[in-house]
């Protein structure tokens, strides 16, 4: 099934629809379409590198950067699993920056399941890391149980089947089957600690959408569940996940990107 | 705080009686009933931490332990349990930087100048930082959302501040809040108790949300959600003998201005819940921490909002209007072995004035002068003892004023016709105004005694532009 992107009205100065390729177009937050990747493998090893851009539903002001988020994949020998580096840097007012930095062993299943992750949480005012306020997480799965560790600290979850996590399912996505299906339901772990149990993603099918002279297809998967709002995750004809909006944040691919830690988020 | 015009007062001893008697309200005696029993562990032998949870634009019925449906809430259903839950909770005014000048200093919003949003709290009133850094050994401690004036700051006085955020979007930056301040309680040096404020923004966002979707989609964007969608509230439909002001808020809303369908009012409704959740998990790490560290036994926590949620009902979004909806916020308080858990209080008016003679007094400290909320330290701890028998929030940019009593709210506005008056036994969902009712001139006039009363114990800053309105002119 396809179907053609409609540009939206906007009401006045409010945006008044929820970001999607034609929104982000028309708010100027989306700038060059990346370039086609024919190589592309979701199965092998890739980089992508998102801009992760914010709205506050004007469309005169409040839009602009706040972070990226790097993502490796590298697989594993046997094929069964595979190593998914994570690098995302955050920033809030007053020039702090938050760096999130996590190493996810994940199974190669439908949701990249973190079988073993490490993941390093620091802040920075300036140059200057704060001590204090930074500290790191082990994770493992066994069996149906995860286990957390901080410190000497073990937090337990119990009876876990399906899991996946926010950056894992950037990872997954990308290996789904364009048709009609709907995933089990799984818990997603959020950050890798906090638990969202009963998401599902669904494919919507083809939207096409012209973008700055390019007529682009692009697949759309939309995930649902407790804890937090929709995803919609865009992926182009070579299965590269190329687009996730989810609610006032849009991931956008933008492998030449750096950011601008002189400066920090508005308001 | 040399600034303070109370510096003088602050050594001065003042004991309840004292205190009770320069708060001005009225008092009855109410017997006090817990729904369980106080817990038994020993009494602790030095100061309790104190951990404030602030969530920004919570509805009051948003706790699934607490009978909300339509959510799943593990954090605040363990805070419920924890300790006691108190439902005639309301804010001192339903706008962010008014509420939280008020909940932060137990003063309203009148005195501390701040009667709309982004102004700072008048330099001679203390917040709670400054009080607790010069009168107790507390570290005090602020993650998140300020507000007074600006949104985030990286000094706020009184405070050692750990993380800032980003205006507008708590789903981004209240991770980053809860993170600083898990790895702060996991790493500090417990040489003292600590004061620490965490200060979410969710679920504030719903602001962007409104903003993000106030036209109507042809279909519905998400069919797949199904009758996971929650239903209108019942009191969705309202009385249209309104005051003026608030059906002019109501139009310079997006449900109103979207004109939207009983579908999209029930799909905001449901992404409300969402924003909840998300908070949910970000007071989880906090408890998880304070579990894992040790420091949960002795650590009091109190979580409560700035103000609530129109969340549809009166068909109302936002915040500002004086419906309870926007006006009741949640209050939960624990400490173990001292507060009894699992309580639910549902019959005491209390406000979020009371936020900080209620931790002066758990801290072991006398609370600033002037303080017009009280300590809530007896209810707590499940001790008969006297209370108020009114409440005043004032509302939209002290144009409007709200006195709640045990059974009736009583809603004035400045140059409004309408007065409203409500039956809070007989229509607790605020859908028939009774105020032109000639049965209740009476009631009508005892509230406006009471608030002219009331009125007349402010000590108003200069700059607030009601000063002439007649609650205060013949208060005076």
């Amino acid at each position: 099934m396809q179907s053609k992107m409609i540009a939206p009205q906007f009401e006045g100065n409010i945006v008044a629809h929820p970001l999607s390729p034609s929104v982000l177009a028309k708010l100027g937050g989306l700038k060059q379409w990346p370039p086609v990747s024919q190589e592309f493998d979701p199965h092998s090893s890739w980089q992508h590198t998102f801009r992760i851009w914010i709205c506050h539903g004007y469309t005169n002001r409040g839009n602009e950067n706040v972070g990226l988020i790097r993502l490796a994949r590298t697989p594993e020998p046997g094929g069964l699993t595979f190593r998914l580096s994570v690098r995302q840097t955050i920033l809030h007012v007053g020039g702090i920056r938050q760096s999130l930095d996590a190493d996810i062993t994940c199974r190669n299943d439908l949701f990249g399941s973190p079988i073993d992750w490490h993941l390093e949480n620091r802040f920075f005012r300036g140059d200057r890391l704060s001590s204090t306020l930074s500290n790191s997480l082990e994770g493992r799965r066994r069996a149906d149980r995860i286990e957390l560790r901080t410190g000497d600290s073990v937090s337990q979850m119990n009876r876990v089947k399906n899991v996946g996590s926010d950056w894992s399912v950037f990872d997954a996505v990308q290996r789904w089957p364009f048709q009609r299906s709907q995933s089990p339901s799984f818990d997603l772990l959020e950050n890798l600690t906090v638990r969202r149990s009963g998401q599902r993603i669904f494919y919507r099918g083809v939207e096409n959408f012209h973008h700055e002279g390019r007529d682009l297809r692009l697949h759309h998967f939309v995930q649902l569940g407790p804890g937090m709002l929709p995803y919609d995750y865009w992926l182009d004809r070579q299965r590269r996940l190329v687009l996730v909006t989810t609610f006032t944040r849009a991931y956008i691919l933008d492998s030449n990107y750096v950011l601008e830690t002189a400066g920090s988020a508005s308001r | 705080m040399s600034q303070c015009e109370e510096t003088s007062d602050r050594k001065r001893s003042l004991n309840r009686r004292k205190f009770i008697k320069l708060g001005g309200a009225s008092m009855v005696a109410l017997s006090v009933s817990h729904s369980a029993k106080m817990g038994a562990g020993p009494k602790p032998s030095r100061e309790p931490n104190l951990l404030v949870i602030i969530t920004d634009q919570q509805h009051i019925d948003t706790v699934a332990a607490g009978g909300c449906p339509y959510l799943r809430t593990p954090a605040l259903d363990t805070l419920a349990q924890r300790g006691v839950s108190f439902r005639q909770s309301f804010t001192p005014n339903p706008i962010c930087s008014p509420a939280r000048s008020a909940m932060m200093t137990g003063r309203m919003s009148s005195e501390t100048g701040v009667y709309r949003n982004q102004r700072p709290i008048r330099s001679t009133i203390p917040n709670l930082g400054q009080w607790f850094s010069e009168n107790s050994n507390y570290e005090t401690l602020y993650a998140g959302k300020w507000h007074l004036p600006r949104s985030y700051s990286l000094t706020i006085p009184g405070f050692k501040v750990l993380h800032t955020g980003i205006g507008g979007q708590g789903n981004v930056c209240d991770p980053a809040v809860s993170m600083a301040s898990e790895a702060y309680l996991r790493e500090r040096n417990r040489d003292r108790p600590f004061l620490m404020v965490a200060s979410f923004l969710q679920p504030h966002d719903i602001c962007e949300w409104l903003r993000l979707n106030m036209s109507v989609p042809e279909k519905p964007r998400y069919p797949e959600l199904g009758d996971e969608v929650p239903p209108l509230p019942d009191n969705f439909e309202f009385d249209q003998n309104e005051a003026h002001h608030i059906q002019a808020l109501r139009q310079r809303y997006e449900g109103a201005k979207g004109r939207w369908t009983p579908e999209h009012w029930r799909y905001y409704r449901w992404s409300y819940y969402r924003h909840i959740e998300q908070v949910d998990g970000e007071i989880g790490r906090l408890l998880r921490a304070l579990k894992e560290t040790g420091q949960d036994e002795n650590s009091l926590i109190l979580l409560t909002s700035d103000h609530g949620e129109g969340l549809a009902h009166h068909q109302m979004v936002r915040k500002s209007s004086p419906y309870d909806a926007a006006l009741k916020v949640p209050l939960l308080i624990s400490l173990p072995g001292q507060i009894p858990p699992g309580g639910v209080n549902d019959h005491h008016l209390v406000s979020g004035l009371d936020i900080v003679p209620t931790l002066c007094d758990f801290a072991g400290i006398e609370a600033p002068p002037k303080m017009r909320g009280y300590s809530l330290k007896p209810l707590l701890e499940g001790k008969t003892s006297q209370w108020r028998d009114h409440v005043v929030s004032e509302v939209y940019r002290d144009e409007g004023r709200v006195v709640r009593t045990e059974r009736y709210k009583y809603i004035t506005y400045r140059d409004d016709p309408i007065d409203m008056l409500f039956d809070t036994r007989k229509d607790p969902g605020e859908t028939q105004n009774l105020a032109q009712d000639p049965k209740y001139k009476s009631v009508v006039s005892e509230h406006r005694e009471i608030l002219k009363q009331w009125e007349a114990q402010l000590d108003v800053a200069p700059d607030v532009p009601s000063a002439e309105v007649w609650w205060r002119k013949e208060g005076a």
